[in-house]
């Protein structure tokens, strides 16, 4: 999408090893791929980002398809090792939030809320999602990957997709109200 | 329940993708999903990106370089547990190879004090270094003594100088026979001398003695008997101090002097085979015992045991 006619080109020179080609896939992937496992709450995004990159050069030979296959299969690879780290992490203690719409919200969500009007704000919102509605939303609207390609990296089916993005959008849109009616 | 839910999945797709306005959608929603974008698809830092190329061309992750940053603390610890085991194993073989090295010339040693015949192969070496084991014949004397004589000359004296050479103990006890023997002889000889010069005198005595029976207890031995039991007397300090028995050491008990004098006494069950011997030709026991003191002299004279 990005690349367009010269994708084939790029990746042709990728897999030779081409400087020029690995900093275009760079430019143009490394920032949804750090936002998503930022997003996605990994401890380490940056060094993520690399393993993942590191990932991508080793299995590049055997990637066959077009631009927007290129760009589900490196967030495919990016998903399995955030989820990789939340096994990692989750071994160890962790404060639990509650997804929005699961639980109630209590008045500290509000005043954190209010502070952190920026990347805290969203990923504080973002933090009342359920895993799946947050990875849906996130693979939507920061990967900007189809309802079918978010489909085939989770493993469920587009109807599922579309029902978690709708019920995500309808907890965060409720949430923004109260926010807007508490300040 | 909520106004979202009047907007299609077409709507729905265009205000994820924020494309396009969505009439019926929230400006609050429609913002955050903006600030979303915006805020997760920021660029990493330069820093990272230059890290993160790096280690694409090498192929490898700066995290996994980190990481192995961070093992090689505990690995170096392990390689030195692992060079100090190996110089440890290496010392202790060390110790048990120079063990095995000490202990076969000691045990050799300690089986050649004990009187243990080692083999050639063995004492060889022993040679070769300038040592000489205990109690053990030099392998190379002997068989010098049996490249020194032709095969034909190889009769008795030549085993007696194999035996005497391989044995040092008995090569020495011999010599210390054959001194004592030496000087035996020389004695004897000058005894034997005496002997005669006594045995005239002795038999003048005794013609005297004849004629008074009772003067002299000694008188009532035959002739040449004191004599005879003078030499033995001599001769068994000699005997002594060439480390042979004295010439009546008693191998049996000695005859019982009978308690009355001369009278035969009938054996009984008790009585040793000795005891219960008659006297030699229905002779009084003086007299047996006079002739046992002549045999017993003539063999002391001779050298010999009786």
């Amino acid at each position: 999408m990005r690349w367009g006619e010269s994708f084939a080109g790029v990746l042709a020179a990728a897999r030779t090893g081409q400087q020029w080609a690995w900093d275009a896939i760079y430019r143009e992937l490394g920032p949804p791929l750090l936002g998503y496992l930022r997003a996605g709450g990994a401890a380490e995004p940056e060094d993520l980002l690399g393993e993942v990159f590191l990932q991508v050069v080793r299995d590049l030979s055997r990637f066959e398809g077009l631009e927007g296959d290129f760009r589900a299969w490196v967030f495919t690879v990016a998903h399995h090792r955030l989820v990789d780290e939340r096994r990692r992490s989750a071994r160890r203690p962790v404060e639990l939030r509650p997804a929005l719409g699961e639980e109630e919200v209590g008045g500290d969500v509000e005043q954190e809320a209010l502070a952190h009007v920026d990347e805290a704000r969203v990923h504080s919102l973002l933090g009342r999602l359920s895993p799946d509605q947050r990875s849906v939303l996130l693979l939507r609207l920061v990967a900007d990957l189809t309802v079918e390609q978010v489909a085939r990296l989770l493993e469920t089916t587009p109807g599922a997709v579309k029902a978690l993005q709708r019920r995500a959008l309808v907890a965060l849109r409720r949430e923004i109200s109260r926010l807007n009616v508490t300040v | 329940m909520d106004d979202l839910s009047a907007l299609s999945d077409w709507d729905l797709d265009r205000l994820l993708a924020g494309r396009g306005s969505v009439p019926a959608a929230d400006p609050g929603l429609t913002g955050f999903l903006d600030e979303v974008r915006s805020t997760y698809t920021a660029p990493p830092s330069d820093l990272t990106r230059a890290q993160h190329l790096s280690a694409i061309a090498s192929g490898q992750a700066p995290a996994e370089v980190a990481l192995q940053t961070i093992e090689s603390l505990p690995v170096t610890s392990e390689r030195t547990r692992r060079s100090s085991t190996r110089s440890l194993t290496r010392t202790r073989l060390a110790l048990v190879g120079a063990g095995l090295i000490l202990a076969l010339p000691l045990g050799a040693t300690g089986l050649a004090a004990a009187g243990v015949a080692l083999p050639e192969a063995v004492q060889t070496p022993f040679e070769e270094l300038g040592v000489e084991l205990p109690n053990q014949a030099p392998a190379g004397e002997v068989r010098g003594v049996i490249e020194a004589t032709p095969p034909g000359e190889r009769n008795c004296s030549f085993g007696r100088r194999i035996a005497k050479t391989a044995s040092v103990r008995r090569a020495r006890e011999d010599t210390r026979c054959e001194d004592a023997q030496n000087m035996k002889d020389q004695r004897s000889s000058k005894e034997g001398r005496g002997e005669r010069h006594g045995s005239s005198r002795s038999r003048a005595r005794g013609s005297q003695g004849a004629a008074n029976p009772g003067a002299n207890p000694q008188a009532s031995q035959s002739p040449g008997s004191r004599s005879a039991a003078e030499a033995q007397q001599q001769a068994a300090p000699e005997r002594q101090s060439s480390g042979e028995p004295p010439a009546q050491a008693p191998r049996e008990p000695p005859p019982r002097q009978p308690q009355s004098g001369g009278e035969d006494r009938r054996p009984t069950i008790g009585d040793k085979p000795a005891q219960r011997r008659p006297p030699v030709d229905g002779r009084s026991t003086g007299e047996t015992q006079s002739r046992m003191g002549n045999s017993i002299a003539d063999g002391a004279t001779d050298g010999r045991r009786p």
